[in-house]
């Protein structure tokens, strides 16, 4: 059982892709309609090429700016939790920003920034600095109060609480909206690129819209789903290594 | 009083799907935002003159990040487009994509390349900077030759023999501020723009003053074999087999649109132009649209009527194309006629 669990899913794209090609094929649908998976993939080596350079510049962007993003994000979100009035002050305009939807947000700060990847960047810092903020927040807030008690009873200074029971319990939190963070990173980003870039996936599916090589457009979309794959895959694994204590990494 | 409400209701519904006297439901998408580019057209709906041809014509504005061809393509309806010849070409020929020409606005370009150093050969701009807008680099291109560019999106690298172009960004301010050598500018938008801010009242100003703070090039000017036409009215192949009259009567009707557009008192049009799109500006958008009215009206459609396609500049245009490597092959004569096929408008412009 345990051996068809594993190769179900590949299975299964094997599937999918391959009705979608003979569909593709016997429909006679135009390729620059909805090329089919051979079109997609079957380019030539130098598109790859190209692309590589474009998801390499589109992956520092995330990079850098979910750094910067989470180390701010859980920086504040302890100053939060220790300054009840700073969070008081603030916390209103933190969830506000979290409702706007992001392509509003890629749109201001292209127009603010410009199209130099410092754009892209503060995008990305911004996708994952709310969520991650929230996050962070509410779980250091969840915190035992069982176990808060006992660190007050043994006289745990703020800072040995934070290190040793309260951010190790919010970290599991901290990774679960990490995922989703990420992922929406990955799309402001992307979209800044396209609508003021000049360089990165978006800004070349852009391009390539114009000349409605619509292959190359699907490639580079499933490119960017590589790198939010990719970047998921990561956290996952930080996950076990640093949660290995979680409820949710132990297997049943 | 239950049956009332349903007879309502279905009433409505009706309503709701007729088009009214039968006329043909058509779709018609502008190169960019509702503005002066596309006068024709939005006169021409706002005054009758597509239900006068028997067509329900709607109106999709584009902008940035919006491919009028492709929004067509994917239209069930029958579609029109207003878009560029090049682009035209490389979706023909590297898509197969089956698009036909059938009249061009612009005679003249609107396509503008501004430079505060004088060029007089491509080898001025190598190793400087000059912002483009994508989807219209393709003369700019052209004109620094193949492997004479470094344009990240093209797979090419900097190095000394090349310029160097980017992304404007809808904006003149790095031009402005002296950080870029030259950028893209339409005569009707940017070109103004610069122009007002370098201290000048009008565009004739600027073209009368003996010295000129900046220099304005059309490609045409740098490099007769660049000087393309724009704007032009694009449909698919079907369409054209299979909906000729429909056709027919839609590039009519928009060129009686721009008929009156070249005729009417500039801000009567302007009138128009703001109930389709309320940002636009007054002072900025009648001194461009007065541009795009000369560039309808040259010797071909005094002869021939508006929206003529002239023929002699899509062989050079191919050619430089596949010099450059932004088309993949080589064409015959006849795969670039193929490419369009002139709808007289019989309309002509004024005296």
């Amino acid at each position: 059982m345990k051996k068809l669990e594993r190769i179900a899913f590949p299975i299964t794209l094997i599937l999918l892709f391959g009705i979608w090609e003979l569909w593709s094929r016997l429909g006679h649908i135009p390729v620059y309609r909805i090329p089919s998976p051979s079109a997609i993939f079957l380019q030539e080596g130098s598109e790859y090429l190209l692309l590589l350079e474009h998801l390499k510049v589109t992956a520092i962007e995330v990079l850098l700016g979910a750094s910067v993003g989470i180390f701010l994000a859980i920086l504040v979100g302890i100053i939060f939790y220790w300054v009840p009035f700073l969070k008081s002050a603030f916390y209103g305009i933190v969830r506000a920003i979290n409702s706007i939807p992001i392509f509003a947000i890629a749109i201001i700060l292209v127009i603010v920034f410009g199209v130099g990847i410092l754009g892209k960047v503060v995008t990305a810092c911004i996708c994952i600095f709310f969520p991650v903020l929230s996050h962070t927040y509410n779980g250091l807030k969840s915190t035992d109060p069982v176990k808060l008690r006992f660190m007050r009873s043994i006289n745990a200074s703020r800072l040995q609480r934070l290190i040793y029971l309260e951010f190790p319990s919010a970290l599991a939190e901290i990774f679960t909206s990490l995922e989703t963070a990420l992922t929406i990173a990955i799309v402001g980003v992307m979209f800044g690129e396209a609508i003021g870039g000049n360089a990165g996936l978006g800004f070349f599916i852009l391009n390539r819209l114009y000349r409605m090589d619509n292959a190359a457009v699907l490639l580079a979309t499933f490119i960017g789903a590589g790198l939010g794959f990719l970047l998921v895959a990561a956290v996952y694994l930080l996950k076990r290594k640093f949660l290995v204590w979680h409820p949710s990494m132990q297997r049943r | 009083m239950k049956r009332m409400l349903i007879g309502i209701l279905v009433l409505g519904i009706a309503g709701f799907f007729a088009t009214g006297e039968n006329l043909v439901s058509v779709s018609y998408y502008p190169a960019w935002i509702n503005h002066w580019e596309d006068a024709g057209p939005l006169v021409a709906k706002y005054l009758g003159f597509y239900e006068e041809a028997g067509l329900d014509v709607s109106i999709f504005p584009g902008g940035p990040d919006l491919n009028p061809l492709t929004r067509m393509l994917n239209d069930a309806n029958i579609a029109f487009a207003t878009s560029y010849n090049w682009l035209v070409l490389v979706a023909r020929i590297d898509q197969k994509v089956p698009l036909k020409v059938i009249a061009t606005d612009f005679q003249d370009p609107a396509l503008h390349l501004v430079s505060w150093e004088e060029i007089t050969s491509p080898q001025d701009l190598y190793g400087k900077v000059v912002e483009v807008w994508p989807g219209y680099e393709y003369p700019l291109l052209c004109y620094l030759g193949k492997d004479h560019f470094y344009y990240p999106v093209y797979g090419t690298s900097p190095g000394p023999d090349k310029a160097i172009v980017q992304n404007q960004g809808g904006s003149m301010e790095r031009f402005l501020a002296h950080q870029v050598t030259a950028s893209h500018a339409m005569i009707y938008n940017e070109l103004i723009t610069v122009v007002h801010a370098l201290g000048f009242d009008t565009l004739e100003e600027y073209w009368k003053a003996e010295e000129k703070p900046f220099y304005t090039y059309r490609f045409g000017d740098l490099d007769p074999g660049l000087a393309w036409d724009e704007n032009s009215l694009v449909t698919t192949e079907s369409t054209l087999r299979d909906h000729f009259d429909v056709v027919e009567a839609f590039v009519s009707a928009t060129y009686r649109g721009w008929y009156w557009v070249l005729t009417h008192n500039p801000q009567e049009v302007f009138e128009i132009l703001l109930t389709y799109n309320s940002s636009l500006e007054r002072e900025h958008e009648i001194p461009g649209g007065l541009e795009i009215n000369k560039l309808l009206v040259n010797e071909n459609t005094r002869e021939h009527g508006l929206g003529y396609i002239d023929a002699s500049t899509w062989l050079p245009m191919a050619d430089r194309l596949y010099q450059t490597g932004l088309i993949s092959r080589m064409l015959t004569k006849e795969e670039v006629r193929a490419a369009y096929q002139w709808v007289p408008s019989g309309v002509f412009p004024p005296e």
